[in-house]
Parts: structure tokens; sequence; C-alpha cells
């Protein structure tokens, strides 16, 4: 085997399946929207309502206030909002992955298809919709008088390491998911414990000292900090944070796709 | 794959076995995978100890009865299923003509199926939009393909499949008894398609019933039974053993049918199914030499074939009819007694006995293959088909050419 044809049908096959999961995911997509009156725009639309319900929530009802940003409930939205879109987007993307693989018995023993694409369909699916939250984010913050800031350019960076982070996960739960078919419950519950062990509703800085600590273990801890700190120039997730959260992705990524390797060759028994 | 392009072999199979859980819940396969034991898991052996080594550019013929494996193997070549033994390598991309149209979305339109399906097959976006037009032209269902799938025909669906599975350009393509798609003409078509494939050097992998067609299309042939190879080889060989075992398996069943025939027997109810009808024994033979495997002599040759059945007595009394292939799969010619206006006589335990003779044959040089049928009063529904239950031989001393002599006539034009 010579290295120049080898690593060309090796970049051949990346670039392949790169299409393939976009190729997957637009399906996704499109198939959420299909027949719908407005389309692609629900995708900004339904996160705009979203905010608008805050706001007159949190203006006329609740008047809680985030810690530190006074007591303008737009404000409060939009501090909601940043992390919103981060729980969101892990929330629906759990919350579909163990019935992944399950759900495609004719992907599993009909054809030949490379089913670790199918955590990825799912995975740019929510991010795309996390993308569209964060461009509202901005624009809505820029609107309501929060100085401009060029790290908001920066923000579409976060998904990055989201997207393994999701896509590892996934892939263990869709393993999973097609042996175990309690799993989705309990994704469910976990899902809607996750909502409020993360800083979604409080910024980390609220919580007592020596939780705070802790805090920084939930991978998804640093992703709603580092965008509240960029958009309305708070204070940074410490370097440190940063690194539980991506030991946390990288555990995931070896399991995940260790158990996925593993199990795979079951998967056409049981479904 | 394109390292591969040096080795002379396509597929290379060693001591392949495949097992089916066939009970056992998920969680115990799951303990099982993560290195437990498989205590509570029943096993089915699908395929054992299959070895067979295919060269590219080869067409290997598939046979063997229901139930013999032959789509487990052919699934595991594709790589939809793993093997749980053995070694297998496949080089160069495979389609396969299994199941046409499993990867569709029926809310999706053709086109985009198109789109999704040829990158399932491995076909870049590029190479997509290059070959849309041709798969579209090929499958040539109109103005449906900017509709959703669930608006087709099974026929439309099963065209547009074909048209994807063998515009990819395969290096090889595994084929299961999908020659006949759709319509007359359609069916001619992808006929064509799959043999200009096989000129252009795919590995072809052919599995069918239809034993005639595997040995006009495949240079060898594997015969399964049970999971295991029973014989492979040159397809004519390999299929000559299979249809005399085939033949051995019949005159298991023949003699309880003679039995039933014998008067000294208090009839012990004759092997008639209600509502069904079926061939007790098929007999063709040359100037009164009975064989599989008959030699004739061309316009000298009386070839007969005799057809013993039982029918339900309830039923209307069946026709029969007989057909002539020739090397190419194509029906020569054929004879139906309704064609014919002759009426089979039946006796009242539903057995018939007729005999159809083709005196001084006019089959010129070649090697053809009977058929027999066995089927409705109105000649629609066919009880029992019976492909190639014998092969002719058949010399000629002169150079006469075509397939069959016509009556003629030569005359002087005053």
């Amino acid at each position: 085997m010579f290295a120049s044809p080898a690593l060309r049908s090796c970049a051949r096959s990346l670039r392949y399946h790169a299409w393939l999961a976009v190729q997957l995911a637009v399906r996704d997509i499109q198939t959420r929207y299909r027949s719908t009156r407005l389309g692609w725009l629900w995708a900004f639309v339904a996160p705009l309502l979203m905010l608008v319900v805050y706001t007159l929530t949190f203006k006329y009802i609740f008047r809680v206030r985030w810690v530190g940003a006074g007591d303008d409930p737009l404000a409060f939205a939009l501090h909601l909002l940043a992390g919103l879109l981060v729980f969101q987007a892990v929330a629906e993307c759990w919350a579909r992955a163990p019935r992944l693989i399950l759900e495609q018995p004719h992907l599993v023993k009909k054809v030949v298809f490379p089913l670790s694409l199918l955590p990825w369909a799912s995975v740019v699916n929510v991010l795309f919709h996390a993308l569209m939250s964060m461009a509202l984010l901005v624009l809505v913050a820029g609107f309501s008088g929060v100085p401009l800031r060029w790290q908001w350019g920066l923000l579409p960076l976060l998904l990055l390491p989201l997207a393994v982070l999701l896509w590892s996960s996934s892939l263990l739960l869709a393993s999973l998911g097609v042996f175990i078919r309690d799993l989705p419950q309990v994704v469910t519950l976990v899902v809607g414990l996750l909502q409020f062990l993360s800083p979604v509703f409080y910024p980390v800085s609220s919580l007592p000292a020596d939780v705070q600590g802790l805090a920084s273990w939930n991978p998804l801890t640093v992703y709603m900090e580092q965008i509240r700190a960029w958009v309305f120039a708070e204070t940074q997730p410490t370097w440190g944070q940063w690194s539980h959260s991506l030991l946390i992705t990288g555990v995931l990524l070896v399991s995940g796709y260790a158990l996925f390797r593993r199990l795979k060759k079951g998967f056409a028994d049981v479904i | 794959m394109s390292s591969d392009m040096s080795a002379p072999f396509a597929i290379q199979a060693r001591q392949l076995g495949k097992r089916y859980v066939m009970t056992g819940s998920p969680y115990r396969h799951l303990w099982h995978l993560l290195g437990g034991g498989d205590r509570g898991i029943q096993y089915f052996h699908a395929l054992s100890g299959v070895s067979l080594e295919v060269r590219k550019g080869e067409s290997i013929g598939l046979i063997g009865q229901n139930g013999a494996g032959k789509s487990t193997l052919l699934q595991l070549l594709c790589g939809t299923l793993s093997p749980t033994q053995g070694q297998l390598q496949v080089h160069g991309r495979v389609a396969a003509l299994l199941e046409l149209g499993a990867g569709f979305n029926p809310e999706f339109t053709g086109r985009e199926n198109i789109r999704f399906s040829a990158a399932l097959y491995g076909m870049d976006a590029r190479h997509i939009e290059d070959h849309i037009q041709e798969i579209i032209d090929f499958a040539d269902i109109g103005d449906f393909i900017d509709q959703p799938v669930r608006t087709y025909s099974s026929g439309m669906y099963v065209r547009l499949a074909f048209s994807i599975a063998t515009s990819v350009q395969p290096d090889i393509l595994v084929i299961d008894e999908a020659l006949a798609v759709g319509d007359g003409l359609f069916a001619r078509k992808s006929f064509d398609r799959i043999m200009r494939l096989k000129e252009q050097g795919v590995t072809l992998l052919f599995c069918s019933h239809s034993l005639f067609q595997v040995e006009a299309l495949c240079d060898r042939s594997v015969w399964l039974h049970q999971g295991k190879v029973m014989a492979q080889g040159a397809s004519a060989s390999v299929i000559a053993q299979y249809n005399d075992w085939l033949g051995q398996q019949n005159t298991v069943a023949a003699p309880v049918a003679e039995r039933a025939q014998d008067p000294a027997t208090p009839a012990p109810a004759p092997v008639a199914t209600p509502g069904q009808a079926r061939f007790v024994k098929l007999q063709a033979r040359a100037d009164g030499t009975p064989g599989t495997e008959l030699q004739a002599r061309s316009g000298e040759t009386e070839l007969s074939v005799d057809l013993e059945f039982v029918s339900d007595p309830a039923l209307a009394t069946p026709n029969l009819a007989v057909m002539v292939y020739g090397a190419d799969g194509r029906v020569v010619c054929s004879t139906g007694t309704w064609i014919d206006g002759f009426t089979v006589t039946r006796q009242t335990d539903g057995r018939g006995h007729a005999l159809v003779s083709f005196p001084r044959l006019p089959l010129l040089k070649g090697r053809y293959s009977v058929a027999a049928f066995l089927m409705c009063e109105r000649a629609l529904h066919v009880y029992e088909a019976v492909e190639h239950f014998a092969s002719v031989q058949v010399s000629q001393p002169h150079l006469e050419q075509g397939v069959v002599s016509i009556p003629h006539q030569w005359s002087n034009a005053a």
C-alpha cells in the first residue's frame, strides 16, 4: 500500500462522510419544516418568540433579576437565552439519541451505511438551530444597547467542541439504545435534571464557592458561561474549567466510539 | 479502495460463517457483546464454512433452494451483515440489487432520493450531479421524478432504484432475482444494462432460481445447501449436479404418486391438495430415450414430453404448457393445451397424464432448455412452473443458420 493513494482515499472518504452528514442533516431540517408556511425562518422565529415570552414573564410575573445584570427584564431574557440555546441543543440531541439507530432498521439491515453518521446529522441539525439562536442573541443584544464587541464573532467557534461532545455522547446513547429500550426514559429524566444543574437560570458565580468547583465538571457549564462572557463582557471561565469540560468530552469520545465499534455487529440481531 | 486495484480478486472469503440470534432478550445480547457469556441466547446457523474466491470481472452464480443461505451470503458480501466466523475481503464498490429502494425516504421526491441513495453508494456530490439526468432518463418515470416517492407505483419505485444502483459505477454488482424489473420493455432495458456492465468488467454475483439464466450469465456457480457449499465450479457442471440432486429429491416423492396409481392399493387419497395442482412427474425423451440431458438431431429426432399431474378434482381441468428456451434464455417456441384446443383428460381422483411430441424436431444446432407449466383453466394463473427440467443438445448435419427451421418450399417461378 503506497502512502499517497491511501491518503487520497482516506481524504476522499472523509470528504464523502462529511458531505453525507450534511446531506442527512439538511434532510432532517427539511423534514421538520416541510410544508410549513415559514419554512426555514422558523429556526429564527422560534427562539425570537421564546425571547419575547421570557421577557414578558420576567417583567410582569416572576420579577426575578439576573445577578449583576440590573433589573432589565430583556437583559434577563438574553442571559437566559445564552444558556438555553446550549441546553436546548443538548436536550434535543440527547432526547433523540437513544432511538437514532433503533429507528432506522433499513439502514442497519438493508444497505451499507456508516451508522456513526446518524448522530452527526442530529448534531448538525441542533447546532444549526443553536447558531440561529446565537445570531438572534447578538442581534437583540446589539439593538437593546449592549456594547458591540469583536468577541461576538467568536461565538460560532464554540460549536466545534460542542459538536464533538454531542456526537460522542449521542453515539454512546444510540449504541446502547439499541439494546436498552428503557434508555429514552432515563435520558428524559437526566435532561430534566440537567436544566437545573447547569447554569441556565443563574451564573456559576452566584453559587456557593465550594459548589462552583463542582459545576465545572458539568461539560455544558463552560459553554453557557463563555457565551455570556463574550456577549455581555462578563467574567471569562477559567482554563481549568475549560479543561474539565474538554476532558469529559475526550472520555466520551473514546468510550462512545469504542462502545459503538463493539456493539455494532449486534445491531442487526436485535433490531 | 484505489490501492487494491492491482489485486486480482474482487472477493475473497475464507471459512465464512453467519449465525443469527433466534431468541434472547436485548439485555442478554448486550451482556454478551460486552464480553459476558451467551446464556439464554439461541442461534441459527445460516452459513458455515463458506470459502469463495471471485476474480475481478468474473460472473458468479449462486444457486440453491430457499433457505439455503444465498441471501445471507449476498448480504455478507454487500456488507449489510457482518460474518460471525471467518474472513471476508471485498475490493471495490458494491452495488446491490437486493432490496430495491430500501434507502428511499417516502416523503422526498425521486430527485432528492437519487442524491441521497447515490451518496449511500459512495458517489460524491459532483459525480451525482453529472449523472443525475442519466439516472432520471433511464428510470423513465416522467414528471413523477419531482413528486414524493410515496406517490409512486411499485413499478416506478423499482425502476428508479434499479437505475440508481446500476448508475453508480459499481465494481461489483450483486443481483438477487431482480433481473425481471418492471414491465417487459424495462425488463429488457435492465437486462441489457446488466450485460453491458458485465462486458465493462464489472464483477457479477447473481442469485436466481432460474438456473438457465444463471448458466447463461455466469462462468462459475456456487451451490449452497443448508448454509454449506455443496459444489462450486463451472456453471454447467454445478447446475447439472444441482439438477441431479433436485431430481433425486423428486424421485423420493414420485413413488408415493405411483403407489396411488396402483389400483390394488385402496386409493390412499391421491396427493391432490385442495385448491392446488402440481406436477407428479415430468420426463423428456428423445426418440424414446428418457433423460435430463438429451441428444437430438435436427429434423430427425422426435422430442416428446410426458406430463403427469394431480389437481384438486374440485377445480376445473388444468391446462398444460411446454416451453423451449434457447441458450440465451429467450423463448424459442412454446405450446399450450389451450392454444392447440386440446382437452386434457383427468381421472376422477384428479390425476392426469398427457404427452406432447415434436416430431422431426425443427430446432437447429444449439443447446435448448425445456420448461413445463401447469396452469389454471383460463391459462392465467400458474400452479406450478418447472424451469429447465431437461436440456436438449441439438446437432445438425447441414449448415442451415438460425434457431429453428420453419416449413418452407422452393419453386421455380414460371
